[in-house]
């Protein structure tokens, strides 16, 4: 199964980086989707099929917090794992991050290899990747 | 905030992001007196950030426009020669954007700070001024140096 992934981040270097750790992991992915900020994410989450959504907290227009509680609000959108990408590591934003039911949390800066195993607990090993998981109701250890 | 404190927060945020992130082995080297030394105004790239929390004030980090491009080049896998203006001020902006959240969350994992959005700057509108304390760290790698400066309004030498 190749996944779609959309990758929301005002900083196009991240975006850009966090595209070739994906792709260097081993992972099928379809499509790379990117946004620049959670507004323009929900439009392309409203155009297209997506799989998994990585996304930055601090953005214009509209913050990863807000964008990650409008997913879970949308009947079509609820069910896709979100991930935040983020230097924000204050514990109680983490646990805002997780009561609103982000699927994993890494923090900036990362390692290849965090990503790698984050996206391994969603999506199975490279090679090896399963099914989506529904994990609307499911908060990951991370 | 407390300044001996936050020098040590900067200094483990800097080894942790350049060498992480960006694979730049760094060495802290000491500011007293350097700036002048350091910071050639026509040379850099200089970014602003702003930060509010139980304190306020903003980092910025300046970087010679050489060593930004290597530094681009090396994190985005883009050769010299292919690289944008949006390239090289992305790459710096991402860079003290993890520097400061970085910074803060070894400062204090607490309470949150909240950081507004990079801004590039010209160097001199980062000067001292009578609203801010600074701290200053030059950042030495094996191409160049930057440096990284935080400014606060309540910063006190505590022990």
């Amino acid at each position: 199964m190749a996944y779609n992934i959309l990758i929301v981040d005002d900083s196009g270097p991240m975006r850009a980086v966090i595209k070739k750790v994906i792709r260097a992991s081993g992972f099928n992915v379809g499509t790379f989707f990117e946004a620049a900020n959670g507004i323009e994410a929900l439009l392309v989450l409203n155009a297209n099929r997506l799989d998994l959504v990585l996304t930055d907290y601090n953005m214009p227009e509209m913050n990863g917090l807000t964008l990650l509680r409008k997913m879970k609000c949308d009947d079509c959108m609820h069910a896709i794992p979100v991930i935040l990408i983020t230097t924000e590591g204050s514990h109680a934003r983490i646990e805002t991050f997780v009561s609103h039911g982000a699927a994993a949390y890494i923090k900036k800066p990362f390692t290849p290899e965090e990503i790698r195993k984050t996206l391994s607990k969603l999506l199975g090993e490279p090679g090896n990747e399963q099914e989506c998981a529904d994990s609307s109701n499911e908060v990951l250890d991370f | 905030m407390n300044k001996n404190a936050l020098i040590a927060a900067m200094k483990s945020s800097i080894f942790d992001v350049l060498e992480t992130m960006f694979f730049i082995p760094v060495d802290v080297v000491p500011a007293e007196n350097q700036e002048n030394e350091w910071v050639d105004e026509c040379d850099m790239i200089t970014i602003r950030l702003n930060f509010k929390g139980p304190a306020s004030g903003f980092f910025v980090l300046a970087v010679p426009q050489a060593l930004a491009m290597d530094v681009s080049s090396d994190f985005l896998g883009v050769a010299p020669a292919a690289l944008t203006e949006s390239h090289v001020t992305g790459t710096i902006k991402e860079m003290i954007n993890m520097l400061a959240g970085n910074t803060l969350s070894h400062y204090d994992a607490a309470p949150p700070f909240d950081l507004d959005i990079p801004t590039t700057v010209l160097y001199e509108e980062t000067s001292p001024s009578a609203s801010y304390d600074r701290v200053l760290l030059p950042i030495q790698t094996p191409t160049g140096h930057m440096m990284l400066i935080v400014a606060c309004n309540c910063l006190n030498s505590g022990s």
